[in-house]
């Protein structure tokens, strides 16, 4: 495995360029370009706030700040592994004809979200200003927990994305999994409207915990119980080296078919 | 000196399947019935060879025997199901133009993008980028987006930066037969090139000419195994002949003769040095105001002898078939029949019979006269005719050479006395194909050209290499 890891590292050039090929390629011809990271997060939230602060009205305190802070997170998860699915199975002609690690490809399309992810939490500032939130120091940890929910997300898409090379369906599953998971992440609602005696199935879903931490550290509001915490960053570490190693054990069956 | 690729006991096995299990769908349906349609297939089995540092190895073989697949391996893309692989220094692979090639980015972003794909820092390439660029002679496009290249241009750039990065083993695939000649002509330079410093070059290609030019060694790899190797004069001849069991090939061999019959043209070999040039020994007809010769027809073999070949050849736009019958009677002697069947009614003018020979030939005869070839002048697009036809003959031949520097042997054509309608004649040809010809003509008259539907023998005769 440090091998491996090692030799990623001697690519860097390669991950970097592709990053900068897919952000390049993704706002090429959009008259806003960059600015729709930024936008795009902030018309999904304009809707929620639209139904559940108008119509459904949900009792929540500064709700745009609420939504963002699981919306923003969330849509890296979902973009990054939808990104990172297709990422062998939509690049077969260069893996069949040039040789380099080929976890490149599902890591570069994570890393290419992770910045856009960056970029976008600076919609907060403004926010905050205006609507007074107050920070606390717990925003320190908000590296941490990003990186907690990269582990999470590379394990994943290694997988998928690996096991798309063989069934195409995985796609489509992918997709129907994710929007299930996003009802089942407190994203438009807050943790305490689930009902305590699932909470602790609900919990299992490292997201709902991420999420959960997120929203701790830039709203300062509390925290789920901490073993749910160590359960999730656990997992992630375990989906992580999990994902890694399935990938590169069956890293030769998969180029043969891709 | 430590080698710079070794394999031992290679194998690869891919998994065919019947129909493609695109769908968990049908997989699951399959698992659960408990049978995978599937078939193993080894596309490479015990592939043992080695390449010293700086040596160039060539790899040829039909379409679908492994070569690319053993590139590939080498190139660290597959891994082999068994046996052991070891390719030490930086491998710099050029498997396919534009692998690797964004079409919405513009040249130079390529350039970096491809340097990078072969785990080159921004710097290195830094430092060879304006010769990458020279090289590719696409100054003037560098910063155009690539879906606006020819695929010429395309091929140039890519071979510029597989060319020009600093590697220790160079994998090359086919990719040269594409580009104009120019510059095909400066690869071949730069390849040489590389070849003095010192890489190691793995070269797979179809185009014998240059595989023979640049490689030092050459392996034949056919259905998944390595059948042959050694120099490339003695492998290519043996790659010929493993194509003989395809369709429209055939050879004869009793030696020290040997023939190889190839799709309507035949090269005629002595101790396995070619005598012919070009076409070799070949027939045309001159029909309907056009000739027609017998490298545009479509051949099949027929069952024969080792030393006989037979075939018969549909000609394309006559409806009409020749059926040939070469027999290696001796060590000496051609045995050459050519029939004619026409399917439909046909009006022929002209039939001609010709050998094709090395330029090396100098001096030509027929029974009462002789005479020398002159130079083929470089332009010349015309055939020239040299002997008297009004003075035939049954023969016609070319004198042995008997220098140091070139031996060749005298060869003689000789018709059977039956078709005094043939001439003999000895020509030049044009520049391009620049070979000495020996050939027996008719030229029907001009109201007896229409042959009904049948079969008639048109030619019989020898051709007669002069012993030592």
């Amino acid at each position: 495995m440090i091998v491996k890891i090692k030799e990623i590292v001697r690519y860097k050039e390669l991950i970097k360029n592709l990053v900068i090929r897919d952000l390049k390629v993704k706002y090429k011809n959009s008259v806003l370009g960059y600015l729709w990271s930024l936008l795009d997060p902030l018309l999904t939230a304009l809707l929620f706030i639209v139904v559940f602060s108008f119509i459904v009205r949900l009792q929540v305190e500064n709700y745009p700040v609420f939504l963002l802070t699981a919306l923003l997170p969330w849509g890296f998860f979902q973009s990054s592994l939808l990104g990172a699915v297709v990422s062998i199975s939509g690049n077969s002609n260069l893996i069949k004809k040039v040789y380099f690690p080929r976890e490149i490809f599902p890591l570069s399309a994570i890393l290419s979200n992770l910045i856009n992810f960056c970029l976008s939490l600076l919609v907060f500032v403004p926010l905050i200003l205006i609507l007074r939130v107050k920070l606390s120091w717990g925003l320190l940890w908000l590296p941490a927990v990003i990186m907690v929910q990269v582990l999470l997300i590379g394990g994943l898409s290694l997988f998928v994305a690996h096991l798309n090379v063989f069934f195409n369906d995985i796609a489509f599953l992918l997709k129907f999994v994710l929007s299930l998971l996003f009802y089942a992440t407190p994203i438009f609602y807050p943790l305490e409207m689930v009902p305590q005696r699932f909470l602790s199935i609900y919990l299992l879903n490292p997201m709902a915990v991420l999420v959960s931490i997120y929203r701790k550290v830039i709203m300062n509001l509390p925290l789920p119980p901490l073993r749910f915490i160590f359960i999730a960053v656990v997992m992630s570490l375990v989906i992580m080296v999990g994902g890694f190693v399935f990938f590169h054990r069956r890293e030769n069956v998969m180029v043969k078919r891709v | 000196m430590q080698r710079a690729i070794e394999l031992r006991d290679v194998g690869i096995v891919f998994r065919l399947q019947q129909e493609r299990e695109a769908t968990l769908k049908e997989s699951l349906f399959n698992l659960i019935r408990g049978r995978y349609r599937y078939q193993d297939f080894w596309a490479l089995r015990g592939v043992n060879f080695q390449v010293e540092k700086g040596e160039t190895l060539g790899i040829i073989g039909e379409n679908g025997s492994g070569k690319t697949t053993l590139l590939k391996i080498l190139a660290g893309i597959y891994q082999p199901d068994e046996g052991e692989v070891k390719v030490r220094g930086m491998v710099s692979a050029l498997l396919e133009l534009g692998a690797g090639f964004h079409e919405e980015l513009t040249g130079r972003e390529n350039i970096y993008l491809n340097g990078s794909l072969l785990g080159i820092s921004r710097e290195k390439i830094n430092r060879v980028y304006h010769q990458i660029v020279e090289f590719s002679g696409l100054e003037r496009f560098i910063d155009t987006p690539l879906k606006n290249y020819s695929s010429g241009m395309k091929v140039r750039l890519g071979f510029a930066i597989a060319a020009h990065v600093d590697c220790d083993v160079l994998l090359v695939d086919e990719v040269l037969a594409v580009g104009d000649e120019s510059f095909q002509g400066k690869c071949y330079e730069k390849i040489e090139e590389l070849k003095r410093k010192g890489v190691t070059l793995v070269f797979v290609s179809h185009d014998m000419n240059a595989v023979r030019r640049l490689c030092d060694r050459v392996l034949l790899v056919h259905r998944g195994r390595l059948i042959e190797r050694g120099g490339s004069r003695e492998v290519i001849q043996r790659y010929f002949l493993t194509l003989s069991q395809q369709r429209g090939i055939a050879v004869a061999e009793a030696k020290p003769l040997s023939l190889v019959f190839h799709n309507g043209r035949t090269s005629l070999y002595l101790d396995d040095r070619e005598l012919t040039r070009a076409a070799g020994l070949y027939s045309s007809i001159f029909s309907y105001d056009i000739w027609h010769d017998s490298t545009q027809a479509i051949w099949n073999k027929e069952p024969s002898p080792p030393n006989e070949i037979i075939v018969r050849g549909k000609w394309r736009r006559l409806p009409l078939v020749q059926h040939w019958r070469l027999k290696i009677e001796d060590h000496r002697t051609i045995y050459w029949e050519v029939e004619m069947e026409c399917l439909e009614e046909a009006s022929i003018k002209e039939f001609h019979l010709s050998l094709l020979l090395q330029d090396g030939y100098l001096e030509w005869f027929t029974p009462c006269e002789e005479g020398k070839f002159s130079p083929i002048d470089p332009g010349e697009v015309e055939w020239i005719q040299l002997n008297h036809l009004s003075k035939a003959g049954n023969r016609v031949g070319v004198k042995g050479i008997r220098r140091d520097s070139l031996q060749l042997p005298g060869i003689t054509m000789v018709m059977d006395d039956e078709y005094k309608r043939f001439l003999p004649s000895a020509l030049n040809t044009d520049f391009v194909n620049n070979s000495r010809v020996l050939q027996f003509l008719q030229v029907n008259n001009p109201d007896a050209t229409i042959y009904q539907r049948g079969r008639y023998p048109i030619f019989k005769g020898r051709i007669i290499i002069e012993a030592e």
